[in-house]
């Protein structure tokens, strides 16, 4: 299969309008739990979730709570435009309830700017995605978002696929970052050109040759196999890696990663 | 492949375009196994559409061997709702002619249950997942990252947590 061509990896196809840049943002989908603490740089829309996830009846953009984690004491603040009507607390973080679109963005942010003094702060999201299949049970997801378009006027900002100093991450949920300030910001056409699929949906990084594996199957896929099996064995696959467990037990092996 | 491969003229051809841009012309009735492409053909008012049918998300090794899956069984009966409820066989019940046309690498074999799910064909979806979970079924955690190429990515704390869970299992 090597002469394979590189397309058939995006499954389902990636969204190839732009995405709202106040929604451009970080995600993995499984992969996010191994570094729980650290700052995730691939960009997402979270359209392409939803189209992932239709079958499922997910509304990823219903199910989005964000709170921003600007200091070491959890501030809220409407700031995205995702639709999401919920507002939950996660331990000692205080979630979002998000409007469609900040209203006035440049009081709230130059208050934030002021505070901060940063000019683009990154904003720790929580996405629960709750599979409709197995009631009850939780697929959580992270992601981290940029929220440069709400600044447009901003001279300074990081980009995407920086990293944060770890001097200025407060603490250990925290992916707020002051961004380098002589880098100009960049145009939001420009957040996504390569930065724009959710990493489960990248080809393998092991190989020049693009590869499909299991772990490439989303996760309703993933699911239907595991219908197949034995209760014994279904035991078995929750030990084999963070994703297969997540899929299997659910919530609880997630705890150990802070939850 | 199977026998019939080839269309038979009697039969509404559709064309389908592969990913790669590659046309493969089917059998109308071959073409309605997908649940996708019979509801794209009654789009088209249920007459045979003339021109083709881009499959996006498909390659043309690929959809070729769907197609030939489609092929040899054109004859079954559409799935029905009770296919889908509790009724479904259980994996190690997999027709002796599926099991053969599975038989190939774990690429192809994923690359398959993709299109039958894109598609939205379900009994092909059933046969991909059934012969995954066969390869699972009685392996180890490690046997089956190994068969899988899957990294272990637990960290020790969550290891030690998983084992303590399921030492009542492991002691059995």
């Amino acid at each position: 299969m090597s002469s394979k061509p590189k397309n058939i990896m995006h499954y389902p196809p990636p969204c190839t309008t732009t995405p709202p840049s106040s929604l451009l943002g970080t995600f993995r989908e499984y992969e996010a739990f191994k570094s729980w603490d650290t700052r995730l740089t691939i960009a997402m829309n979270p359209n392409i979730y939803i189209t992932h996830a239709s079958t499922s009846t997910i509304h990823l953009q219903s199910e989005i709570q964000v709170t921003l984690s600007p200091t070491t004491t959890s501030r809220t603040r409407n700031v995205l435009s995702t639709g999401t009507k919920t507002a939950r607390s996660y331990g000692r973080r205080a979630l979002a309830s998000l409007k469609r679109s900040p209203r006035s963005p440049t009081r709230k942010h130059s208050k934030s700017r002021s505070t901060l003094k940063t000019d683009v702060f990154s904003v720790y999201a929580d996405v629960k995605i709750w599979d409709t299949r197995i009631v009850g049970f939780p697929l959580l997801s992270q992601f981290t978002l940029e929220t440069r378009s709400l600044i447009p006027s901003t001279p300074a900002s990081s980009s995407l696929g920086s990293h944060p100093t770890s001097t200025q991450q407060h603490d250990a949920g925290s992916a707020y970052s002051t961004p380098p300030p002589q880098t100009p910001h960049p145009p939001s056409s420009h957040l996504t050109n390569t930065q724009y699929t959710p990493s489960s949906l990248l080809p393998s990084q092991s190989d020049d040759e693009v590869s499909t594996s299991i772990n490439d199957l989303p996760t309703e896929l993933l699911l239907l196999v595991f219908e197949e099996l034995r209760f014994f064995d279904l035991c078995i696959c929750g030990k084999v890696c963070r994703r297969w467990a997540g899929v299997v037990g659910g919530k609880r092996y997630w705890e150990c990663g802070g939850w | 492949m199977a026998a019939n491969a080839q269309p038979t003229d009697a039969q509404p051809k559709i064309t389908l375009v592969s990913s790669d841009n590659q046309k493969i012309l089917v059998d109308r009735d071959i073409a309605e196994r997908s649940v996708l492409l019979k509801h794209m053909i009654q789009d088209f008012g249920g007459e045979t559409p003339d021109q083709d049918i881009p499959i996006h998300n498909v390659n043309e090794v690929v959809l070729k061997k769907v197609i030939e899956w489609c092929e040899h069984h054109r004859a079954d009966p559409p799935a029905t709702a009770e296919d889908d409820s509790d009724n479904r066989k259980k994996s190690t019940d997999i027709e002796e002619w599926d099991q053969k046309f599975m038989q190939v690498d774990q690429e192809m074999l994923f690359e398959i249950i993709l299109a039958a799910n894109y598609l939205d064909i379900k009994p092909l979806l059933d046969v991909g997942c059934k012969t995954v979970a066969n390869m699972i079924k009685g392996k180890s955690p490690d046997e089956i990252r190994k068969t899988f190429n899957i990294t272990n990515d637990f960290t020790p704390e969550e290891e030690d947590q998983i084992r303590r869970e399921n030492e009542w299992a492991e002691d059995r």
